[in-house]
């Protein structure tokens, strides 16, 4: 690219003009006034000249043409250092005339990507940024180290009614008038001068100035005098005067009065003094300087003589150092050299003026003037530049430039600002964009914030058109950019920066840079007034869930602040606040379904549906197969829609989570619907109809305002929650139809703080019929519902249903329900999915007194009403009587037994059914009730039961109970067995031993009974009052007993013998026992509390099929002196297995040494062992020690007595039966003897013997110690 | 006969490079406070001075940010943000004009991407486009450290997405990952190469 015709290029060449200066005198400029114009502004349209076409000489020989040519014409005033607070408020005011026009720029849509990089370079440069580079370039105008600003040539005007015009002129050019520069010595004030006398027509004939001018030649010179006539237009403000000078208007200047008398031929001769005065007197004058100056420079500088000397010279000369290098004067060498390069520069003989400032730099840096060698480096930058030789000679010069300016401190601190603003349009021009980038990056760093503003918007142009783009340093730029224009307060340029950089953090997660420019974004416009494109930005930062709270809190009251200066409530379609989980969404419809809570509607429905299979008339549920279709009679049956009734509430739940760490106030939360009452279309139609509303929705989203007019066909509940900071809630939204029709859920409404509603719609599940593969597999929402005429509806409830207890806790309790419409319902059913927890009770269970009705002296006609009891519960079916109807508005109370069988959490599921009195579309309904009980331990009871050694059919029975609950106390109140087979009676010496009734918390308790099996043995104790079922343990009342035969307890009996025989494996089972135990209440108020414990399948420890018993005397007396003693004893054996069994007893004598030593080894060790041995055995061993013990060290050698009878019988005994086997044995001696030298072997005959164990089919066993005194007979 | 003097260092164009434009003005400080200026002084203040390494940085393959985590007491994360944003710009660069590091075809280290007034970054790219960043106000770090400092990083972050409960392309958020990253970010610089 030709770098005369880049942008730089045409800068300089504008900029790096001749100056021309201008002195006028009153009048003069007065009549320049007339026009609305001063003397410089009428001319300057002129000063640039196109097409020149003049041939320039200058030092070398050869001549060439310069085609454009511009002079800069200034004020003498004007010639000086400007003032930097004017400067920069004219700057400032460049920035500010752009603010006005962004504005509507600021309405529209944010930029994007491809709107940014479609925009033409000019577009993302616009044009008032060049215009404030060069403003600022300005600001250094005429700088004392530099010489392109000093005027080349001096411009006296003087008008034709002035007094002695020619006296006047010798004053213009006073000393005392004449700018700083000249004055003080930088500059050479012998310059061209040019006088020009200015006439008005107006005023008069030409033929007076015409004299002055005549008269000015003579005594100030031929050439250099000129006439100018202006102002001839008469008409004060003619037309076509007006447009004459209108094309001119396009340089700035403004024709503030409107009025112009500056007519064609006029302008015609401005133009023809201008081009006469460039061409005829400046560009020959700097022609004739330049040559002049080079041969000065030549004959001092240049060959070696003259560098040897100049190095001498410095060297001796560089005692006085100034701060900025020693003071030049004009008529010093270096600045006639610098002189000649300007010049040469500006008459575009660059390589003459790079040659030149080459020179200058080497004397600059050796006299360390580094302000004046930068401002040479910098010249030299741009003679590279013009000449486009070696690119890198003109970077390194213009960096070592900037470099330098900057080191010198803050008085080359905009000159290295300049410096910079060069070096990048340089890099521009080049296409090294990213290295320009970073030069007005650097160079923002050393401005004022509203420049730096701008340079670094010029920065981020930079990156967005480098190759490869860096839109990531682009929006930064501009957001550094945005935030210093936001510091300078031009919010209007803030606001732009940050909304061009918007689109490079859209799509990228980096949420902390996103918020941070939303939300300025936002706030500026709120600041500028733009509220609505305010909100709409911080409605993308309020529910920001990263940042601190100090930020939220922050963000969300601009928000409020903003939306309140609004004055209105705003609609904001998805709200970001809270955030409503849509995949938590649940809509609960009643059809033919109720559900007694809200908590009953999670329960998965297969659940309920198992539950209810007995329950409901199976032809509606039942399809033969798929192909059936539904009776066309019921409209509702269409096969998407669900059903609901009027006038009962449709439920929707929904989750909403608020992100923000500040709590937020959430009101009038409700439902947006539709209720279309149409409902003769068919199903077909319907479904197209809503389908197409569905679509209708997606597409346009029409505001919330079109839903809310339907309020006559159903009302909306509105809710009113506050959520805390993170809080996630779950809501429950109602809608209650009236009328029958289409109900169609459509969204959710709310309003944030009093002052924002947001909505959002239910997105509907499209691909229903798309996707075959998945029907069914995941719920989708249902938001159309068919509204049915309204139905009875019962509501029930479990009254007091503990949702805490201990095991084994028995409660009576009421089940109310209630219909709530006008029409009865009847033929009511119920099933319990726990019948071991709940039992129906009977009708007149209702009226009883709990526990007392549970006594046994309430005598009835119990066992019947159980039997009865016994098949309902089974099927856990339980059937109301059939007369029983529930009235509208009636309620009804039926009770119901619960007993805590097991500790853990328990779901119980109750189903209701109920049919319609009158003929409706549902025929029947459900009522569904759901609770929790969660079953603490309490005791803990188990039972050991043992044979008992010293009678048939008798166990000994260890009852456990250890109380596993923390704090509670148990009262043991009684003990039963369950049917009439066993009697349990306490063992005899229950008297002396204190008995425990109360269990305290942790502590274990155990005691002993023994139990009889009734039907077998004809014990005389059966008779007797004293031996029943049941034995009370409290110290009370004896007849304190409860009958646990009765309904609750033996129905709850029933069902704990299921469980428990399904658990345990026992092969045989005696008996159950329940133990009955109060609470000990630890208040008085509350009622007493019954607890029943369970233990069903109950078996001996040790199960041998044969049980034997020797029978026969204890003392005998016996006179040994007449003969030996024969004693006959009977053993008794019983067979309790269920097979033939042969027993077989075996007799010894030999085993007497053993038998003998065992005992008394028992003895020695004391209690120390537990042997399988009766309390009963035991005690009288003790109560025999005494006696016996002498006797038996004596017989211990002799066989005390010997079998006599038989050594060996067999006996076959049937099952449950029992054969006695007598024996004899013949004593020797008195004392006491053991006849337990016998042993028995069985063999069960089973019917299928392959199957039995082994173990069990035969076995062994030795005879039980069996004492007997005998004492000597007198 | 006095020689002439050599021109004085500083004006040859590489000291120029060595001496970074004097700091005057740090970036935004933070969102909240971008109507205050930001302190000219406060800064370099602010930096802690044992610890060099202002913040890491992880980010995805897509250019999104996985880990960010600044060691400065001061509230700059907004800056911190904007800094490694900036610096993928670069990393863009490098990976797509590989002409520049031919013969380094499979180095994972990027070297100093963006030396910004008062901050350095340096890059590491791995295999699968994930990239770590360090920032440090070090403006003389030893490129071996450099790289160490990487190679530490990148053991860690491997371990840190081998979680099973780890969602490839989310945030890291594992305490443990911190906790070693912060290690690591102490052992920099204190002259442990190996």
């Amino acid at each position: 690219m030709d770098p005369l015709r880049s942008y730089l290029g045409r800068i300089l060449l504008e900029d790096v003009t001749p100056v021309v200066m201008v002195l006028t005198t009153p009048l003069a400029e007065a009549a320049c006034r007339k026009s609305g114009l001063s003397f410089v502004d009428m001319l300057s349209p002129f000063s640039l000249f196109k097409k020149i076409d003049v041939p320039v000489r200058t030092a070398s020989d050869q001549p060439y043409r310069l085609q454009q040519f511009k002079i800069r014409m200034v004020y003498a005033s004007d010639v000086r250092k400007q003032d930097c607070e004017v400067a920069d408020a004219r700057i400032k005011q460049v920035v500010s005339e752009a603010n006005e026009n962004a504005l509507p720029d600021l309405l529209s849509d944010p930029p994007q990507l491809e709107d940014v990089l479609k925009k033409p370079e000019a577009e993302l440069c616009p044009l008032w940024i060049k215009r404030f580079n060069r403003e600022l370039v300005r600001t250094l105008s005429f700088s004392d180290h530099e010489t392109f600003d000093h005027p080349v040539a001096c411009l006296l005007v003087v008008s034709s009614k002035d007094k002695e015009p020619i006296s006047k002129f010798a004053d213009l050019f006073n000393a005392n008038q004449l700018p700083p520069l000249l004055n003080e010595g930088i500059m050479d004030p012998q310059i061209l001068k040019h006088y020009l006398l200015l006439h008005e027509q107006q005023d008069g004939p030409q033929e007076i100035a015409v004299n002055i001018l005549a008269e000015m030649r003579t005594t100030l010179g031929l050439n250099d005098c000129k006439l100018l006539s202006i102002n001839s237009s008469t008409q004060a403000d003619g037309s076509d005067a007006d447009n004459s000078w209108s094309t001119y208007k396009a340089h700035g200047l403004h024709n503030h009065e409107g009025t112009c008398f500056l007519n064609m031929d006029d302008m015609n001769e401005i133009k023809d003094f201008m081009q006469d005065f460039a061409s005829n007197h400046i560009i020959p004058y700097m022609e004739q300087k330049i040559r002049v100056l080079n041969q000065q420079v030549a004959t001092t500088r240049k060959g070696f003589r003259n560098q040897i000397k100049n190095l001498w010279w410095r060297k001796r000369d560089d005692v006085p150092e100034a701060a900025n290098g020693p003071v030049y004067t004009f008529t010093s060498i270096e600045s006639q050299i610098r002189v000649l390069s300007d010049y040469a520069f500006m008459l575009r003989d660059y390589e003459l003026a790079l040659s030149n400032y080459r020179l200058l730099s080497t004397d600059y840096k050796l006299d360390k003037a580094w302000k004046r060698f930068a401002g040479v480096q910098e010249m030299s930058g741009l003679c590279y530049f013009m000449l486009d030789q070696s690119r890198k000679d003109a970077e390194y010069c213009m960096e070592n430039a900037f470099t330098t300016y900057l080191r010198i401190g803050s008085s080359g601190q905009r000159n290295a600002t300049r410096c910079g603003l060069w070096w990048a349009e340089m890099l521009k021009t080049r296409g090294q964009h990213r290295e320009a980038s970073t030069v007005y990056f650097r160079i923002s760093n050393e401005e004022p914030s509203l420049h730096s503003a701008v340079l670094l918007e010029q920065a981020a142009c930079c990156y967005l058109l480098s190759s490869p783009r860096m839109l990531r340093k682009y929006g930064f730029h501009l957001i550094l950019a945005g935030n210093s224009y936001y510091l300078s307060d031009q919010k209007q340029h803030a606001v732009r920066a940050y909304r061009n950089a918007l689109f490079v953090y859209k799509q990228n997660p980096w949420s902390y840079i996103n918020n941070h420019v939303h939300f300025n974004v936002g706030r500026w416009y709120g600041v500028l007034g733009i509220f609505d494109v305010a909100i709409k930005h911080l409605l993308e930062v309020i529910a920001c869930s990263h940042q601190s709270l100090t930020t939220q809190s922050m963000f969300l009251n601009d928000f409020f602040h903003f939306v309140q200066s609004t004055g209105e409530k705003f609609d904001v379609y998805k709200l970001q606040l809270p955030v409503f989980n849509m995949s938590s969404l649940r809509v609960v419809n009643e059809d033919h379904r109720t559900y007694a809570s809200n908590a009953d509607v999670d329960v998965n429905e297969s659940i309920w549906q198992e539950l209810e299979e007995e329950l409901i008339p199976s032809s509606s549920v039942v399809r033969t197969n798929w192909l059936d279709t539904q009776p066309k009679s019921s409209p509702f049956r269409n096969n998407k829609a669900c059903v609901c009734v009027a006038g009962e509430a449709v439920k929707l739940n929904v989750e909403l989570k608020n992100p923000l760490q500040i709590s937020v106030n959430v009101s009038g939360i409700s439902l947006i619907c539709q209720l279309s009452t149409n409902l003769n279309a068919s199903g077909a139609e319907t479904g197209a109809l809503t389908t197409a509303a569905e679509e209708d929705i997606a597409t346009t989203k029409p505001s919330i305002s079109t839903f809310e007019s339907d309020g006559n066909n159903f009302t909306l509940s509105k809710l009113d929650i506050v959520l805390g900071g993170g809080e996630t809630k779950r809501i429950q939204l109602e809608v209650t139809p009236k009328v029958v029709g289409i109900l169609k859920l459509v969204g959710i409404r709310w309003t944030l703080s009093d002052s924002v509603v947001g909505y959002q719609y239910f997105e509907v599940a499209t691909q229903k019929k798309n996707k075959k593969g998945k029907r069914g597999a995941r719920r989708s929402l249902n938001n159309n519902l068919i509204v049915i005429k309204g139905l009875p509806k019962l509501t029930g409830y479990i009254e007091c249903l503990p949702t805490k207890a201990f095991t084994g806790d028995l409660q009576l309790l009421t089940l109310n329900l209630r219909n709530q419409s006008e029409h009865a319902v009847k033929n009511i059913k119920m099933k319990i999915s726990h019948p071991r927890f709940v039992i129906p009770g009977d009708s007149s269970d209702l009226d009883l007194e709990f526990p007392q009705c549970l006594r046994k002296h309430v005598q009835s006609d119990s066992n019947t009403v159980s039997e009865g009891t016994k098949e309902n519960v089974k099927g856990s079916l339980f059937a109301f009587p059939q007369d029983i109807k529930i009235q509208g508005g009636a309620t009804f109370s039926w009770p119901i037994w619960f007993h805590a069988a097991t500790p853990g959490n328990f779901s119980l599921y109750l189903s209701l059914y109920y049919e319609m009195e009158s003929t409706t579309d549902i025929p029947y309904r459900t009522l569904r009730m759901h609770y929790n009980v969660e079953i603490l331990p309490s005791l803990d009871v188990s039972f050991a039961i043992s044979m008992c050694s010293s009678g048939l059919q008798e166990y000994i029975v260890r009852m456990d109970v250890i109380n596993k609950t923390p704090s509670d106390s148990f009262a043991l109140h009684q003990l039963s067995c369950v049917g009439t087979k066993w009697a349990v009676s306490t063992l005899p010496s229950r008297d002396s031993i204190s008995f425990v009734e109360t269990v305290p918390s942790n502590q274990a308790v155990s005691c002993f009974f023994k139990i009889k099996d009734l039907s077998t043995s004809s014990c005389i104790e059966a008779a007797d009052g004293s031996c029943g079922s049941d034995i009370v343990l409290s110290p009370g009342d004896s007849t304190d007993v409860f009958d646990v035969s009765r309904t609750p307890i033996t129905d709850f009996h029933y069902q704990e013998r299921h469980q428990q025989g399904k658990l345990a494996k026992v092969p045989r089972s005696l008996l159950d026992f329940i133990l009955i135990s109060k609470a000990v209440a630890v208040s008085s108020s509350k009622s007493e509390q019954l607890l029943s414990h369970h233990t069903c399948h109950c078996s001996a420890l040790i199960q041998n099929p044969v049980w034997w018993l020797m029978e026969g005397p204890r003392t005998i007396t016996h006179d040994f002196s007449k003969s030996c003693c024969e004693a006959n004893i009977e053993l008794v054996i019983h067979n309790s297995s269920e097979h033939n069994t042969t027993v077989r007893v075996v007799t010894s004598d030999c085993m007497a040494e053993k038998s003998q030593t065992a005992p008394s080894h028992e003895f020695a060790s004391g209690q120390g062992g537990w042997y399988d041995v009766s309390l009963e055995n035991d005690i009288k061993a003790i109560a025999s020690t005494k006696g016996a013990h002498s006797e038996k060290q004596s017989s211990e050698s002799i066989s005390p007595f010997v079998w006599c009878s038989l050594s060996s019988a067999q006996v076959d005994l049937k099952p449950d039966s029992s054969a006695k086997i007598p024996l004899k044995v013949c004593i020797f001696a008195p004392g006491t003897y053991d006849f337990s030298t016998y042993e028995l072997h069985w063999q069960v005959h089973s019917s299928e013997s392959g199957q039995v164990d082994e173990n069990v089919t035969s076995g062994g066993g030795q005879g039980y110690p069996f004492y007997v005194n005998v004492l000597q007979g007198a | 006969m006095p020689s002439p003097s050599s021109p004085p260092r500083a004006h040859g164009p590489t000291t120029s490079r060595e001496q970074p434009p004097s700091i005057r003005r740090a970036p935004p400080s933070r969102c909240s406070r971008v109507n205050c200026r930001p302190a000219d002084s406060a800064a370099p203040d602010q930096l802690p001075s044992g610890n060099m390494i202002v913040c890491v940085a992880v980010v995805g393959h897509q250019n999104n940010p996985l880990y960010l985590q600044s060691f400065t007491e001061a509230d700059d994360a907004l800056k911190l943000h904007h800094v490694v944003h900036c610096s993928l710009d670069v990393i863009d660069e490098r990976v797509n004009n590989p002409k520049r590091s031919a013969p380094t075809l499979n180095e994972t280290f990027l070297g100093l991407l963006y030396p910004t007034e008062n901050y350095k970054v340096y890059g590491y790219l791995t295999n699968t486009k994930v990239k770590f960043l360090m920032v440090t106000t070090d403006l003389d770090v030893k490129d071996a450290d450099a790289r160490n400092f990487f190679r530490k990083f990148h053991a860690a972050y491997v371990d840190a997405v081998s979680n099973p409960f780890h969602v490839p392309g989310k945030k890291i958020a594992s305490r443990s990952f911190g906790a070693r990253v912060s290690t690591i970010v102490k052992s920099f610089g204190s002259g442990t190469v190996g």
